[in-house]
């Protein structure tokens, strides 16, 4: 029979190893931007595995060390050498942000956590300094690191963030190491980001879906 | 209760009492993560000519749901954070490193496509931005940290496995039959 003392020690040997609360100590500040750059990531999977080696590049010098961005910022800003990728396919050229803000149709602007756009328009922007245009947007993820249960109106945010990104847009989703069943039902409607839940490494299965949608609409997007 | 000498109860204070000694921020999390509750289905059974029917309600969890609750917040921070580290570290290290893109002159545009192909599966420096560009430099998140960026590090997959198994004993421990 299991005693208190045996609880104890158990929480004990969780909590101070190298993995455990000093873990915590040090994730805490960055949960959710360790989230948004494991996405950056998938998005990268999902480019070589259509045969194009990504390149990496940061705004003002090489990307060394390669920078993701603490909060919502401008494409344009050099304060600190962002880090973002390159890639063509078919000769078209795009480019993969983190954290960086869009014009919605609206004027309004919003960010989005991680996002595939063309790259005529991010050198435009970067030339003479602009949000880019909606219109310039190819792919959008709201990107969401939760230990608990998600806030419904995350959700809400994200499809009005979308509505204003206009046509061009080819894929939209919302990512979560969670899932939410009311989210998962309000995002199946048609017209809809999709559901990403429990998109992390400890599903595979979920990984591989996430990134043969991407595989499947910049295929289909550069083959017209 | 079969294979425990406590209750339910019993575990999830001294759960939280170790939580609260070791990081009390992480235990404030914890403990909001217990506080939401959770959604149910009500049934109102029939009564005269109203027809019975069923709405939702967020009522609290049970001392042992909360104690399974915890352990997924912590699995949350102690195994999937590491392994976002490591799959990121995976991909960035899959693509290579090139030259800034910034073209003010023309004749830069050749430059800008350069890229060092050799750097193709190594493993690359990657941060992540602790002190954003819009944060006065008096800011106090500053000033606490000393730094502005942090390392994405990569994990032992050894660690993150010890984790895996720790859990899974607390959580085991945790797990009653009857309550």
């Amino acid at each position: 029979m299991a005693t208190l003392a045996d609880l104890e020690n158990a929480i004990d040997v969780l909590l101070n190893h190298p993995l455990g609360a000093g873990q915590y100590q040090l994730v805490r500040r960055v949960e959710e931007k360790a989230y948004e750059a494991y996405i950056f990531g998938l998005c990268l999977r999902a480019v070589r595995e259509l045969g194009v080696v990504p390149i990496l590049r940061g705004i003002s010098a090489a990307p060394v060390p390669f920078i993701f961005r603490g909060g919502p910022g401008q494409i344009h800003s050099d304060r600190r050498n962002y880090g973002y990728a390159e890639f063509s396919i078919n000769g078209q050229d795009f480019e993969i942000h983190a954290g960086v803000e869009f014009k919605g149709s609206s004027g309004m602007t919003h960010e989005l956590d991680i996002c595939i756009m063309r790259q005529a328009a991010a050198d435009q922007c970067r030339e003479d300094p602009d949000d880019p245009p909606s219109s310039s947007l190819v792919a959008g993820w709201e990107c969401k690191f939760y230990d608990k249960r998600l806030d419904k109106v995350l959700g809400r945010a994200f499809l009005g963030l979308v509505a204003d990104m206009g046509n061009n847009l080819r894929i939209s989703g919302f990512c979560s190491n969670l899932e939410n069943a009311q989210l998962s039902r309000y995002f199946r409607l048609k017209g809809r980001p999709h559901p990403h839940f429990l998109l992390s490494p400890l599903d595979p299965s979920n990984e591989n879906i996430f990134v043969n949608q991407i595989k499947g609409a910049l295929k289909k997007l550069t083959e017209a | 209760m079969s294979g425990q000498d406590y209750t339910p109860e019993d575990a999830l204070k001294l759960f939280m009492a170790k939580l609260r000694v070791k990081d009390s921020e992480l235990a404030i999390e914890i403990q909001s993560a217990i506080d939401q509750g959770k959604d149910i289905q009500q049934t109102e059974p029939a009564k005269g000519r109203k027809k019975a029917r069923e709405y939702r309600k967020t009522v609290p969890f049970s001392r042992q749901e909360a104690l399974q609750v915890a352990i997924n917040a912590l699995n949350a921070y102690f195994v999937e954070q590491p392994l976002f580290r490591n799959s990121c570290q995976d991909n960035i290290a899959q693509a290579v490193v090139g030259k800034p893109r910034r073209q003010r002159y023309t004749w830069e545009r050749e430059i800008s496509f350069a890229a060092d192909m050799e750097s193709q599966g190594k493993e690359k420096a990657i941060e992540i931005e602790l002190v954003t560009e819009t944060q006065l430099p008096s800011d106090t998140t500053a000033v606490q940290l000393h730094q502005e960026t942090w390392k994405i590090e990569r994990v032992t997959t050894e660690g993150i496995q010890e984790q895996q198994r720790n859990l899974a004993r607390v959580r085991e421990l945790m797990r009653f039959e009857d309550q």
